[in-house]
């Protein structure tokens, strides 16, 4: 197996790699992005654009047969150049699979595409219809990657693509956005809202990309843990001091939110429940977590 | 109108009955009203009588036994620490949640209110009770008003105090209750669940017991002179969730929350502004502020019908509007013939 893996220079990509290169039947792993990587063995790295029509010529040339794309672009700062990153990568990466016989591509993505809203079932299925929406420029372009995504598998259905929508990942390398919200000094809470939250461990979040690859499973899969937990209790847990925020006057609380820093996504994930529907993950892509929502966070507080 | 004029003479008839039933709650007496036990107050206010009076309650102090005050100190002291003890655990995160949120811990704390609400507030009479099966999924169907949701709760609080086996009703409620801040927690920590058919099949299927009260914001909103005629029934969602997860219906009669806020009339532009979906005008509400979110003490009585068996439909049947029409319209029938039945038979809306 050949393989052609973006954003090594991440936590994901880094415990993925970590996990190819023990197993003998991967013979090249190309890691691909903008910037330096480390190379070694088996592992190349290609400092290229991913939005650079090039990399259709280097699926060619090193006859890559698997495309793991797990860079998605940096949550802060929503440049012209992260919008290039993330969209424009992401379609010239499905671009390149198709035009070069690329068999299978893994593509990352998350639950939180489905957006946090009121009306929201406790647990939201694949089948749920994407609304380009919200005030995340980046949940934004995710959104729009997913929409791409899905035309892309109707047009080329000899690719077999997996989406891998995953609930927040958590541990000590991770920097989701729901990560880098526990990490803050004070992270900010609206008053009166709790919402359940998914807590998937960064471990099981590489151990379901390397598990996607020996499937067939193709279109959108939820990779959430077993079991919930209220936001709050999250926060005792790990002892931070949260603030809680007036809900009144809700949208200029919403709007001050962003000067108080990150929180995930935008200020709709701190009031209302955005959780996958795990029965996919487990019934067609035989997977499931080791460690449930509240595993990791236990593992996550003691290490 | 001459219908309602009535009923307001009554409730203020209770009111007073209440405050009397309060204040010998507190004495100890047995006075006919509040208001002759009152006069009796002032009759030893001479300094010999108060003299007696002070007398008299130490040595009521001290004929009580030194190891009932014990025992009395032990139970409480108890119950604070068990309150200090959750308390103390809840704000280190230390406790879990079942899939859709519902906290046991804290549902035992809450527990005492509510069941002070069900024996003492509205002294629910339980009819049929033994009809709700003892395991696996089923569906509690029942008319819906009272302007805040209690019957739901109440619902719920029967089938822990009352059933021969108590089980946790998962309420499915309204999609506002979940943008209104606190609520929204307090109604996830209790164990209910937004209304939608995805919740629904997934409780069901799980063998959860839940409730749905298919009249919606309609029968909530309901106002006083159309208590007891049940609304449109949604289009029978219940129904279809229910022969899906071939999880029997059970029809339940609430009678005697339809009074608990008179509601004469809605004013539901007021509503806007904070997303209500109806705003009622009450006799107390919003005249007395948040006092006038007091419910009326009347007297309930709560019915569960014989169960409606699903397991003989095919899953098809659910897509069929001829199939989920009928159970809906027998569902609906047979709660409004139950609701007349009993509020022929009472005598008062308060006892």
């Amino acid at each position: 197996m050949r393989v052609l893996l973006t954003g090594a220079q991440h936590f994901l990509g880094r415990l993925v790699a970590t996990r190819l290169r023990k197993r003998s039947d991967v013979t090249l792993i190309l890691t691909v992005g903008p910037d330096k990587g480390a190379r070694g063995g088996r592992t190349r790295h290609e400092r290229m654009k991913l939005s650079d029509p090039k990399v259709a010529d280097l699926v060619r040339k090193e006859d890559i047969d698997t495309i793991l794309h797990l860079d998605l672009g940096p949550e802060a700062k929503r440049t012209e150049s992260a919008f290039e990153h993330t969209v424009m990568g992401s379609m010239t990466l499905l671009a390149a699979a198709a035009e070069a016989g690329a068999r299978k591509v893994v593509l990352r993505s998350t639950a939180a595409v489905y957006g946090a809203r009121y009306a929201n079932p406790t647990y939201l299925d694949e089948g749920r219809r994407i609304r380009l929406g919200g005030k995340s420029a980046y949940l934004r372009d995710l959104s729009d990657v997913e929409k791409h995504a899905a035309d892309f598998a109707r047009a080329f259905p000899e690719v077999v693509l997996t989406i891998l929508r995953f609930a927040p990942v958590v541990g000590p390398a991770s920097t989701d956005p729901l990560m880098r919200y526990l990490n803050l000094e004070s992270p900010p809470v609206i008053g009166g809202f709790d919402p359940l939250v998914q807590l998937l461990h960064e471990e099981d979040a590489a151990d379901a990309v390397v598990h996607a690859i020996g499937t067939d499973v193709r279109g959108a899969v939820n990779v959430a843990p077993e079991g919930v937990t209220p936001l709050l209790r999250v926060l005792r847990f790990l002892g931070r001091p949260y603030l809680p925020v007036p809900p009144v006057l809700t949208g200029v609380s919403e709007r001050l939110l962003p000067h108080m820093r990150a929180m995930p996504f935008d200020a709709s994930f701190l009031r209302y429940p955005c959780c996958g529907d795990n029965g996919r993950m487990k019934r067609e892509l035989g997977f499931l977590p080791k460690r449930s929502t509240s595993q990791a966070l236990q593992e996550l507080r003691d290490g | 109108m001459a219908k309602n004029a009535s009923v307001l003479r009554q409730l203020l008839g209770e009111v007073e009955t209440r405050i009397v039933d309060l204040y010998e709650a507190f004495t100890g007496g047995t006075a006919k009203t509040a208001f002759d036990r009152a006069g009796s107050l002032f009759e030893g206010w001479t300094a010999e009588g108060l003299i007696k009076r002070v007398a008299g309650w130490a040595k009521a102090v001290e004929n009580v036994d030194v190891d009932t005050l014990k025992g009395l100190k032990l139970v409480l002291d108890g119950l604070i620490e068990t309150y200090k003890d959750a308390a103390r655990r809840r704000s280190k995160g230390e406790y879990e949640v079942d899939e859709f949120g519902l906290d046991e811990g804290f549902l035992d704390l809450a527990r005492p209110l509510f069941v002070f609400l069900y024996r003492k507030w509205w002294r629910v009479t339980t009819v049929g009770i033994e009809n709700v099966p003892k395991e696996g999924g089923a569906l509690l169907v029942a008319n819906h008003s009272g302007v805040l949701p209690w019957d739901g709760a109440m619902v719920a609080t029967a089938m822990w105090a009352d059933a021969p086996q108590p089980r946790v009703v998962r309420t499915l409620h309204l999609d506002w209750f979940t943008q209104l801040p606190y609520v929204a927690t307090l109604m996830l920590r209790t164990g209910q669940v937004l209304a939608c058919p995805e919740n629904a099949e997934r409780l069901l299927k799980g063998g959860h017991l839940a409730a749905v009260f298919p009249e919606g914001v309609k029968g909530v909103g309901k106002l006083l002179k159309d208590r007891y005629k049940l609304a449109r029934f949604g289009r029978g969602g219940f129904v279809k969730v229910a022969l899906r997860s071939h999880a029997p219906i059970i029809p339940v009669s609430i009678v005697g929350a339809e009074e608990i806020y008179p509601n004469l009339m809605r004013v539901d532009w007021l509503g806007k502004p904070i997303g209500a979906p109806y705003m009622p005008i009450t006799p107390t509400w919003p005249w007395f502020g948040l006092l006038g979110l007091v419910p009326l003490p009347t007297k309930w009585t709560i019915e569960f019908g014989k169960p409606i068996d699903t397991s003989k439909f095919r899953e098809r049947d659910a897509e069929n509007f001829l199939v989920v029409q009928r159970l809906t319209n027998q569902v609906r029938d047979e709660i409004q013939a139950t609701i007349t039945k009993h509020v022929l038979r009472r005598e008062s809306v308060f006892w």
